[in-house]
């Protein structure tokens, strides 16, 4: 579905992607996990044709992006809340979806079942700008939706919303993978790339650094559990790969006051490809 | 795709549309700021012209002693800045054009005798060829020339022979003539004795372009400021949709570039002709604003809405910060606007910035205003005016198109 070889991108004076190469299957929700500049916007943009790579592929189906009918398989929700604030939500979808070139006769019905999917129907003729963030994300999600294309390019898509939006948020991801969407999704939460994605990719300073799903993530790079039995008098650190079996070792232990299990997961994973914890930021 | 690009261009510059009539205060500066405008200087502003001394175009046909004479007297350090002009049409058509507000054609036979009492348009008359809308530097300039008419005169007559020569093309006796010259010159203490073979009989005749009201004369300068509220508001919501990510959004649709650009340029162009339109409506209407034609005035329009919309869109191409565009916009639109004449009238500047001036659209939608008006261009003048916008609005867009090209490479 998506496909970059060896992509190389430079702006201004910041090389962003240094060789990127990664293949994202039909169906799947695909996690771009990074911190901050490590080059996800930049693949992004490559992804939906804004950017040219200076050297390097990058396809859409086989198709260069930078073809506006590649495009038509592509819809971007961007960082940015990209919504006419003076419009109302209908007629923001009505107007990307007559730009996207929808026919005239659908788009009342795409328009409908969007504003139903995303729970706005209630709302669909206050102007935007009236609308909670959570609210804007949502329909910033849905405008991406409106040509109903088959990748969706999801960027940080939950930046700055409250706990209960970004939980709607993750619904709709989920509602659009079982619609039989590609999707891919960059976030520096590692917690939505658990929950939300099949794959994820470990980006920083421009490189791919791992690729797999989340267990083989954790299997390759995240180290083993560590179980720490907290005791008076210090506490005993424990490195293992069976858990269970220290815990009952440890059961009748009358010292201990305290047990704590620390599974490996994104984060350490990060950590040891990095050796920076994700939440340092990048650059 | 040239017709779907076309419907997304159609497309956006509805939207376009839409969301100004959404924005009072765009609306405000774009609709009502230029007719207050009209209405506030017409009301007071009466063509009066700048100090300084002023700029004369001289023809001088006669090319005799009476002429250098003449303009010697004109030069004088209190008197006017003299141009020589190749011809009576070249002279007309720079004050048609607004470029001086007096030509002086000097024609063959000045200075030789004519009848007492002759006609204005007796041969030899100095003719003054006046732009009606600068009255006041035109009322300074006939006086000065009417003063060098009758120092030449005084000068001439002191000379022995002359005096005679007037008196008897004018009918009067030898005997006659002999005697009222020595009085003349007895009158104005005359004693010279040179030989002269000068026979000055000089009248000064005005000829006004045409006399246009204050309301003629500010209108256009409000057209010039409804072009700024369309420059800068389209301007501001093209960089405001590159801070907000609606224009990246566009980019990533399944459209090509252009219809993105032509969408928006369209929506510019078109509230500036409905607004130029209405002013034009509002100035002739309501105040009597005389046009030359409708065709005409309908082609001052679309070519001025075209040439700021061209600068619309370089303008809000050069920055890509929505706060440093809106500076630049605003910088460059005043500067603009200031030297093109639609602050104070051109002839209030000195003459290199008048040069200058020819380099801001605002000079030239003025004149196509102006042109369609009071000044009643004809077809090969408005031409010259409309290719001129119709060229800047050209580089606007190549500029545009190009600077977007290379953000979208970036």
């Amino acid at each position: 579905m998506l496909r970059f070889e060896g992509v190389r991108k430079t702006l201004g004076r910041v090389e962003a992607l240094r060789g990127l190469s990664l293949h994202v299957e039909q169906g799947e929700v695909f996690g771009l996990l990074g911190p901050n500049g490590a080059g996800k916007s930049t693949t992004m943009s490559i992804a939906c044709g804004l950017l040219a790579p200076d050297e390097g592929l990058a396809r859409i189906n086989g198709a260069n992006p930078r073809d506006a009918e590649a495009r038509r398989s592509i819809g971007l929700c961007a960082q940015d809340l990209a919504l006419y604030g003076k419009l109302t939500a209908r007629e923001n979808l009505g107007f990307f979806a007559k730009a996207a070139g929808v026919p005239g006769r659908s788009i009342r019905r795409r328009v409908d079942e969007l504003l139903d999917l995303i729970g706005l129907t209630d709302r669909a003729g206050d102007r935007v700008d009236r609308y909670s963030g959570g609210m804007k994300r949502r329909l910033n999600f849905a405008v991406a939706l409106v040509h109903d294309p088959e990748l969706v390019l999801l960027d940080e898509p939950t930046v700055g919303v409250d706990p209960h939006s970004r939980t709607a948020i993750f619904e709709l991801v989920e509602r659009v993978r079982a619609g039989g969407k590609t999707v891919v999704y960059t976030t520096h939460y590692m917690e939505e790339a658990q929950r939300l994605c099949d794959r994820v990719g470990i980006i920083d300073h421009g490189r791919l650094l791992e690729v797999g799903t989340v267990p083989e993530l954790v299997k390759r790079r995240g180290g083993r559990t560590v179980v720490t039995i907290e005791r008076g008098e210090g506490n005993e650190r424990i490195e293992t790969t069976t858990p269970i079996a220290v815990l009952a070792a440890h059961i009748h232990d009358a010292d201990a006051t305290g047990v704590r299990v620390d599974v490996p997961d994104l984060e350490s994973v990060f950590l040891s490809l990095t050796g920076r914890e994700l939440r340092d930021g990048g650059d | 795709m040239i017709r779907k690009g076309l419907r997304t261009t159609l497309v956006i510059g509805l939207k376009d549309l839409t969301l100004v009539g959404r924005e009072p205060s765009v609306l405000f500066f774009v609709l009502l700021f230029p007719v207050i405008f009209g209405l506030l200087f017409g009301a007071i502003f009466s063509g009066a012209a700048g100090s300084g001394r002023s700029t004369v175009l001289v023809v001088d046909e006669a090319g005799n002693e009476a002429s250098t004479h003449f303009i010697e007297i004109l030069r004088e350090p209190d008197g006017v800045e003299i141009e020589n002009a190749a011809d009576r049409a070249a002279a007309e058509e720079r004050v048609r054009h607004g470029g001086v507000a007096v030509a002086l054609v000097i024609p063959a036979g000045f200075g030789e005798a004519s009848p007492i009492g002759a006609s204005d348009d007796a041969e030899g008359s100095v003719r003054l060829v006046a732009d009606a809308s600068r009255r006041a530097e035109v009322g300074v300039v006939s006086g000065m020339v009417h003063g060098a008419v009758f120092r030449l005169t005084a000068e001439l007559a002191q000379r022995p022979g002359i005096a005679e020569q007037w008196l008897e093309a004018g009918g009067a006796s030898p005997a006659r003539s002999s005697m009222i010259a020595a009085a003349m010159r007895s009158a104005i203490g005359a004693g010279d004795n040179r030989e002269v073979s000068l026979r000055p009989r000089v009248t000064v005749e005005s000829v006004h372009v045409v006399r246009p009201s204050s309301w003629e004369l500010t209108f256009p300068q409000a057209a010039a400021w409804a072009l700024v509220g369309c420059v800068s508001g389209f301007g501001a919501s093209l960089t405001s949709e590159r801070a907000s990510g609606t224009l990246q959004r566009l980019r990533s649709l399944p459209i090509p570039g252009w219809p993105i650009l032509a969408g928006k340029a369209l929506a510019c162009f078109v509230s500036a002709v409905v607004v130029l339109s209405a002013l034009q409506v509002v100035a002739s209407v309501g105040f009597g604003s005389r046009v030359t034609s409708l065709v005409a005035v309908g082609l001052a329009v679309a070519m001025s809405a075209w040439a700021f919309t061209g600068l619309m869109m370089f303008l809000a191409s050069i920055t890509s910060s929505e706060q440093g565009s809106e500076g630049a916009v605003r910088a460059v639109l005043l500067v603009l606007a200031l030297v093109g004449g639609a602050g104070a009238p051109l002839y209030f500047m000195p003459n290199w910035m008048q040069v200058v001036s020819s380099v801001s659209p605002f000079r030239w939608a003025i004149l196509a205003f102006e042109g369609v008006s009071y000044r009643a261009f004809g077809f090969a003048d408005l031409a010259v005016v409309l290719g001129v916008l119709g060229l800047f609005g050209a580089l606007g867009f190549v500029g545009a198109l190009a600077l977007s090209s290379r953000s979208a490479r970036g």
